[in-house]
């Protein structure tokens, strides 16, 4: 399944999935990300609701494939389809909107539930520039993220405010998670060949080995 | 770009103009290209039938001969018919759906009124009395589009006025559209009739449902004991589904969209009327919710296998049948986490077949191989013979994703504030596709015991599906442990179903 590359350095395939409740801008966010528009008349693609990105950090390669669940807030049994596998998620709320802080809380809850700590969260506060009507203080949002093994970002996808850090940072620790898992089958099966030079793929290697629950 | 750019200015008045006796050579196509040739640029009086002065140029933009945005003014004069022009019938359909994010449908229908009111004005002396008879016919034509496709509208009493007011002067100057102004209204009001009931049917079903959980929280029977066939109990859920479908209006779409975005610039932000899309949603949710209990219910490893077995070759018939979202519902069903971590369960059911299902609805690439087999299955429909053949139920939550992402990822309006119809022209042309797949008939019988059962019966909730998950199958670690503590006391004493 894993599109593996011949060549190093290796190439990670990372599934990111976008939830929160409607309105909290995460479609915005992912637009603003993969193709910097924010609502502007544009041509407009189907394909939009499934967004790609390449990046190189360090010596790595990252392709994301960016999952946005807008529009699906309704369909409430819909959630492990569209979360399933994915290596890191990233749950958005508006600032001027409590309520969906909350709504963040329970997906967190959910995720672990569903795919343990193998899922690397990050939690954004979506609309900094509506600061006069926040609703959900920093350091709130902040403790909240740090008891939940998740990082903390503020961004505005409209001014374009620290939406390629959330992307980055997500990545790094997705390139991490992968490494550690890496190390941990290396350990399992000792008379596998150590990696020299690099040129070795490790062709049974799925990315980041989901948790395989009963069903799937 | 800019040469292919042609803007033709205020083209509603010209063509109004022409029609008022002009000798301007009018040749409005019908087909919603023009050229700037076709019309004179003279300084056009304003003599429009909203009475509003358009001083500025380009009130509607084509490229290469498709609108592709306009002033809200230029695109309602677009869509009004003259003496010598009927709008294109994509134009209507498309400004009808998508106007109502700019002007409230009841305004714009009183529009056309207006309309009727300055020919009436000009009558005898610039328009003659068979001017007045064809644009009579070509105001007929247009309501009954509009009451065709988008009957709904009429649910408000000022629509019914505007209505009444309207056909009341076209039976005055062409007494020859009788027939067909009564043809319109019997078939609104039995749309609307049909509407009214189907709405109290759904009222009946929620009271009925709300009973059952008030008199008997637990189910004394079970679904395949009641319709062991899985081929009959797809048949029942296409059936259930294509009712459900029906009376979905293609505005709910768009109402759907000024409803829940906060910064879309629309009036319409009181018009709530997304009902029969959220009661489809709805019964999406149930029929996944009944999967998990259907399942969680079961004590007994034998049969909780046997029942997963049943809803895997339910999921296989509904495909055959071409009903995707009872396929995608079951299957959501069968991935809830109460159902999902019953390992012991699922080592003994037949994963192939529930693999190969999987696989139509994954979600990777955006549901790729989903669209390729919808894909498959429109080409196929086009040439059935049956009518059960023909049908196509689409995954829903897909559709209105697509829908949603258009809506998110295109602007209403430019800069320059005019409406950018080519996202309106996008929108139109998914919806329209939704109207054809939601045309073939099956007949839903609702006295039929499996579908009352399907429709009524109390299904979990989440915390009541994990507990009887937990039942089933004991908790496995820490924190189902845990979850399981909590969910008892959470849950002592109180109901278990929804």
């Amino acid at each position: 399944m894993a599109a593996s590359a011949v060549a190093s350095p290796r190439v990670h395939d990372f599934k990111v999935v976008l939830l929160g409740e409607g309105c909290v801008g995460k479609t915005s966010l992912v637009l603003r990300y993969v193709e910097n528009k924010f609502n502007e008349k544009h041509e407009s693609t189907l394909q939009a609701s499934f967004l790609t990105k390449k990046l190189t950090i360090g010596n790595r390669r990252v392709n994301l494939s960016i999952w946005d669940t807008a529009g699906q807030e309704r369909f409430h049994a819909l959630g492990p389809i569209y979360y399933r596998d994915s290596n890191g998620a990233i749950l958005t709320y508006d600032i001027t909107d409590d309520d969906s802080f909350q709504k963040v809380k329970n997906w967190v809850k959910e995720l672990k539930k569903m795919l343990g700590t193998d899922i690397m969260l990050t939690i954004i506060g979506n609309k900094t520039d509506l600061e006069k009507q926040r609703n959900v203080s920093v350091e709130t949002a902040e403790q909240y993220a740090e008891s939940v093994g998740a990082t903390h970002f503020q961004t505005s996808a409209k001014l374009n405010r620290g939406v390629e850090e959330v992307f980055l940072d997500l990545s790094r620790r997705m390139i991490e998670q992968a490494d550690k898992q890496d190390a941990e089958k290396r350990a399992l099966s000792p008379s596998s060949r150590s990696t020299a030079a690099g040129n070795v793929v490790l062709l049974e290697e799925t990315p980041a080995a989901p948790i395989k629950s009963g069903c799937c | 770009m800019a040469a292919i750019k042609q803007s033709i200015r205020a083209n509603g008045q010209s063509r109004r103009w022409n029609s008022m006796g002009s000798l301007t050579n009018s040749t409005a196509s019908q087909d919603g290209s023009r050229s700037s040739g076709e019309f004179t640029n003279d300084d056009v009086t304003s003599i429009s039938p909203t009475g509003s002065q358009r001083s500025s140029d380009q009130s509607l933009i084509f490229e290469n001969s498709i609108l592709t945005s306009g002033t809200l003014d230029g695109l309602i004069h677009h869509v009004m018919p003259g003496v010598d022009y009927y709008p294109d019938r994509t134009y209507i359909f498309a400004f009808l759906l998508s106007s109502r994010l700019f002007i409230k449908p009841y305004a714009l229908f009183h529009q056309l009124f207006d309309a009727c009111t300055l020919h009436q004005s000009l009558y005898p002396a610039t328009i003659g009395i068979e001017s007045m008879g064809i644009f009579c016919r070509h105001i007929v034509r247009l309501i009954s589009d509009w009451t065709d496709t988008f009957a709904y509208d009429f649910r408000d009493e000022r629509m019914m006025t505007s209505l009444k007011d309207i056909t009341h002067f076209c039976l005055t100057f062409e007494p020859a559209t009788r027939k067909d102004v009564t043809h319109i209204l019997h078939n609104l009001l039995s749309r609307l009739s049909l509407l009214e009931r189907y709405e109290s049917q759904l009222t009946s079903i929620q009271q009925e449902a709300s009973k059952k959980i008030a008199s008997n929280s637990n189910p004394t029977t079970d679904l395949f004991t009641l319709c062991p066939n899985p081929a009959q109990l797809a048949h029942y859920l296409t059936a259930i589904e294509l009712e459900r479908l029906r009376f979905i209006g293609p505005e709910e779409f768009v109402q759907a969209f000024a409803k829940e975005s906060p910064t879309v610039e629309t009036p319409l932000r009181d018009m709530k009327r997304t009902r029969n899309l959220e009661a489809y949603v709805q019964w999406f949710n149930r029929l996944s919710y009944l999967v998990a209990t259907e399942t969680c219910m079961q004590l007994k490893k034998r049969h909780r296998v046997r029942i997963l077995d049943y809803f895997i070759d339910v999921a296989k018939e509904c495909f055959n049948l071409g009903n995707f979202n009872s396929l995608m519902a079951i299957i959501a069903g069968l991935n809830m986490s109460p159902v999902s971590r019953l390992r012991k369960t699922w080592a003994k059911v037949n994963l192939q077949k529930f693999e190969i299902l999987e696989h139509q609805m994954d979600p990777t690439g955006n549901f790729n191989s989903y669209r390729s087999t919808l894909k498959a299955a429109m080409w196929r429909s086009e040439s059935a013979s049956t009518e059960c053949e023909k049908v196509i139920i689409p995954f829903f939550s897909l559709l209105v994703k697509d829908l949603y992402f258009l809506n998110e990822g295109c602007a209403n309006r430019s800069k320059s504030g005019h409406v950018n119809f080519e996202k309106f022209w996008q929108l139109a042309k998914q919806v329209t596709q939704f109207l054809a797949w939601k045309q073939a008939p099956i007949p839903l019988d609702g006295n039929n015991p499996v579908v009352k059962y399907l429709l009524t019966n109390p299904v979990f909730s989440e915390s009541a599906l994990s507990l009887a998950s937990f039942q089933c199958e004991p908790p496995e670690n820490n924190y189902e442990k845990t979850r399981n503590k909590q969910l008892k006391s959470e849950l002592s004493g109180e109901n278990t179903a929804l």
